[in-house]
């Protein structure tokens, strides 16, 4: 009868080990590896993206320069001043008079996508500069070269040209429109 | 009895190795902390913008403008006996537009200029009009040329 007794509490035990300790425990390996795998793959992701970010900065730094004049291609402002400065000196290199210049501040068109309560800023905006310049043919075409190549990106867009008087047919008058892009 | 000390080993055994996974996650997450805590945020969003910049230069400089290619097919294209005195140029809807006031000796000179830029491929369309003749001698016209946008652009490298 004692035996018995012993024998049903031995299994009472040995079902309790198992249902309170045992299972849990196995359990809680379980979740513990599964924990342990996603945070490994979470650190390989972070190991991986400080890698790349360690060569980009390595690039910037030995790109530095090449930075800095990206400021001078497209400037934070309009920089009407500098550029008034620049086209006098492009034009007076080119042999060209510059007569007149002025500065218009063009609104770019942005279209609001679906889903957006707001239109996105935009990249960059432009400043629209008219001249009025005389002089000759060739000299125009090397101002037209010189703005191609200016460090300050231009992109002309409407020439119209006439003989300025026809006692010097070599002389035109050149009105050109372009514009030039800041941030 | 075996079973239920079996059981209760096996128990102490998932208890250690429990402790080691414990520690093992702990690591991780420490160097996961470390490996953030070494970056530079303001570096990286420096690199941000001049990534974005680099992307918008691109972009302007696919599309920049070469107005000297442009005048250079015009010249090619000119015949020596036609004389240019008044022109216009402007971009619209994709197209480059050349209005081109000028004076030649012929009829014959003047046909031989249009079918000089008809015969150019980046020419799309080619109109003469005011054609008379000049007070003081020959011909003189207007020719409407339109360009292909492409007659400004040149390819960059990546």
């Amino acid at each position: 009868m004692i035996k018995n007794l012993i024998n049903i509490v031995l299994i009472l035990a040995f079902v309790a080990v198992i249902v309170f300790l045992d299972v849990p425990g196995v359990q809680n390996v379980l979740n513990l590896r599964k924990d342990i795998a996603s945070q490994k793959e979470i650190f390989i992701q972070a190991q991986t993206l400080g890698d790349k970010l360690e060569k980009l900065t390595k690039s910037y730094e030995e790109n530095k320069d090449s930075v800095e004049k990206s400021n001078y291609i497209l400037p934070s402002d309009e920089e009407v001043a500098t550029l008034t400065v620049q086209f006098e000196a492009l034009a007076f290199e080119q042999g060209l008079v510059l007569e007149k210049i002025e500065f218009t501040t063009l609104k770019q068109e942005i279209t609001i996508r679906e889903g957006e309560s707001q239109p996105p800023p935009p990249n960059y905006q432009i400043l629209n500069v008219t001249t009025k310049l005389a002089g000759t043919y060739p000299a125009l075409k090397n101002f037209l070269r010189a703005v191609e190549e200016n460090i300050r990106l231009m992109d002309v867009d409407s020439i119209n040209f006439s003989v300025s008087s026809e006692e010097t047919p070599e002389i035109f008058d050149f009105d050109l429109s372009l514009n030039t892009y800041y941030q | 009895m075996a079973l239920v000390i079996l059981s209760l080993l096996f128990y102490g055994g998932l208890f250690l190795y429990q402790s080691n996974l414990k520690k093992n996650l702990e690591n991780i997450k420490n160097e996961i902390i470390n490996l953030t805590n070494s970056r530079n945020p303001a570096t990286e969003k420096i690199i941000v913008d001049v990534d974005k910049r680099v992307s918008l230069l691109k972009d302007l400089f696919t599309n920049h403008f070469y107005w000297s290619d442009l005048f250079k097919k015009v010249e090619e294209l000119a015949i020596p006996e036609v004389y240019f005195s008044k022109a216009k140029f402007s971009i619209s809807l994709g197209k480059v537009e050349a209005s081109l006031e000028g004076n030649t000796n012929t009829y014959t000179d003047l046909a031989r200029q249009i079918v000089s830029f008809q015969e150019e491929p980046l020419v799309e369309k080619v109109q003469v009009s005011g054609i008379s003749l000049a007070e003081e001698k020959g011909v003189k016209f207007t020719l409407s040329v339109i360009f292909s946008k492409n007659i400004l652009l040149r390819k960059i490298n990546d």
